[in-house]
C-alpha cells in the first residue's frame, strides 16, 4: 500500500517548499509589500500552490497505481466544495446589496 | 501454498478497500470544512458594532502553530516511509516526534483561545467570532482525535508488529493528519493572513 517508488527525498522537498510558501505568504502580508488587492490574490495563488504541494508530495494522489477511485473522488469532491463555497458566497453577496 | 498465497492476496485487497473507504470519509470531511469555510467568510464582518477580527491575532503565534504542525506532517510522513522499510524503531521516533508536535501544536491553539476568552472576545460576543471558533475548533478537535488515534495505532504497532493489519491503520491516520495539514494551510491563509492584510 505504500509505493515502493515513493523516497525519502519527496518529504524533505515537500516540507521545504512548503516552508517557503508560508512564509512566502506570510511576508508579503506582514512587510505589505504589495498593495491590499494585489496581496489577497498573491496569498490565494500561493495556499493553492502549497495544497497542491502536499497533495503531491504528502498525500502522493495520483502517483500511485490502482488508485484511480481516489483520484476520482477527489476531483468529485473539489466540485462540491466549489459549488458550496462559491454558491454561498454568490448568493450572501446578493442577498447583502439587495437589502441595502 | 496456493491458499497461502491467495489468503494474502484476500488480505491486501481488504486493505486497499479499507483505504479508499478512509479516503471517502476524509473527502467528506472536506465537504464538511468546506461549509464551516464559507460561513466564516459570509460572517467574518457581523461583529455587531463590535471591534473587527483584524489585528485581533497575534501573527508571529500563529505562524509559529503553522510550522509545528507542518513539520509534524513531515515526520508522519518519514514514520510511513520507516514502516513501508521496516525499521521499528526509527518509526517509532518519527510517531513520538509527531505526537509530540502535534501536541504542542494544540496546546497553543487552546492557549491562544483561552487568551482570547480572556480578553472578551468569546464565541458569545458576535456571528464573525462564532463561526471563527467553529472553524477552528473543529480543526483543532479533529488534531486531537487524531492524537488520540495515534497513540491507539502505536499500541497496535508494538503489540502486532509491522504486518499488513497495522501498517494500513497507519496509513489511515497518515491521510487524516496530511489532510488536517491540508485544512490549516486553508485556516492560515483565510482565517489569519485575509485578516491582518
Amino acid at each position: 500500500m505504500i509505493d515502493s517508488r515513493i523516497t525519502y527525498k519527496s518529504y524533505f522537498v515537500g516540507l521545504t517548499i512548503s516552508i517557503v510558501l508560508t512564509l512566502a505568504s506570510y511576508f508579503a502580508v506582514t512587510f505589505k509589500t504589495f498593495p491590499v488587492n494585489t496581496t489577497y490574490g498573491v496569498i490565494a495563488v500561493l495556499a493553492v500552490v502549497q495544497i497542491l504541494i502536499q497533495v503531491i508530495y504528502f498525500l502522493h494522489i495520483g502517483s500511485e497505481k490502482g488508485t484511480r477511485w481516489n483520484l476520482i473522488s477527489f476531483v468529485f469532491s473539489l466540485i462540491m466544495i466549489f459549488i458550496i463555497v462559491a454558491g454561498s458566497l454568490w448568493v450572501m453577496y446578493n442577498l447583502n446589496t439587495n437589502m441595502m | 501454498m496456493a491458499h497461502e498465497l491467495d489468503n494474502h492476496s484476500h488480505e491486501h485487497h481488504q486493505s486497499e478497500n479499507s483505504i479508499f473507504g478512509f479516503w471517502v470519509y476524509i473527502m467528506s470531511d472536506c465537504i464538511l470544512f468546506s461549509a464551516l469555510f464559507a460561513t466564516f467568510i459570509v460572517l467574518k464582518d457581523s461583529t455587531a458594532m463590535g471591534p473587527s477580527l483584524r489585528g485581533l491575532f497575534s501573527m508571529p503565534y500563529v505562524l509559529t502553530e503553522t510550522i509545528i504542525l507542518l513539520f509534524s506532517s513531515f515526520t508522519f510522513g518519514l514514520a510511513l516511509l520507516f514502516a513501508r522499510d521496516n525499521k521499528k524503531c526509527m518509526m517509532f521516533k518519527m510517531l513520538g516526534a509527531t505526537f509530540l508536535l502535534g501536541l504542542a501544536f494544540i496546546g497553543m491553539e487552546i492557549n491562544e483561545f483561552r487568551h482570547l476568552i480572556h480578553e472578551g472576545y468569546s464565541f458569545k460576543t458576535n456571528a464573525a467570532l462564532s463561526s471563527f471558533f467553529t472553524l477552528v475548533g473543529t480543526h483543532g478537535l479533529h488534531v486531537s482525535a487524531g492524537l488520540f488515534w495515534m497513540i491507539l495505532v502505536m499500541i497496535h504497532l508494538a503489540k502486532g508488529g509491522i504486518t499488513t493489519k497495522t501498517t494500513t491503520k497507519l496509513y489511515c491516520l497518515g491521510l487524516f493528519w496530511h489532510f488536517l495539514d491540508v485544512i490549516w494551510v486553508c485556516v492560515f491563509t483565510i482565517v489569519y493572513l485575509m485578516n491582518a492584510i
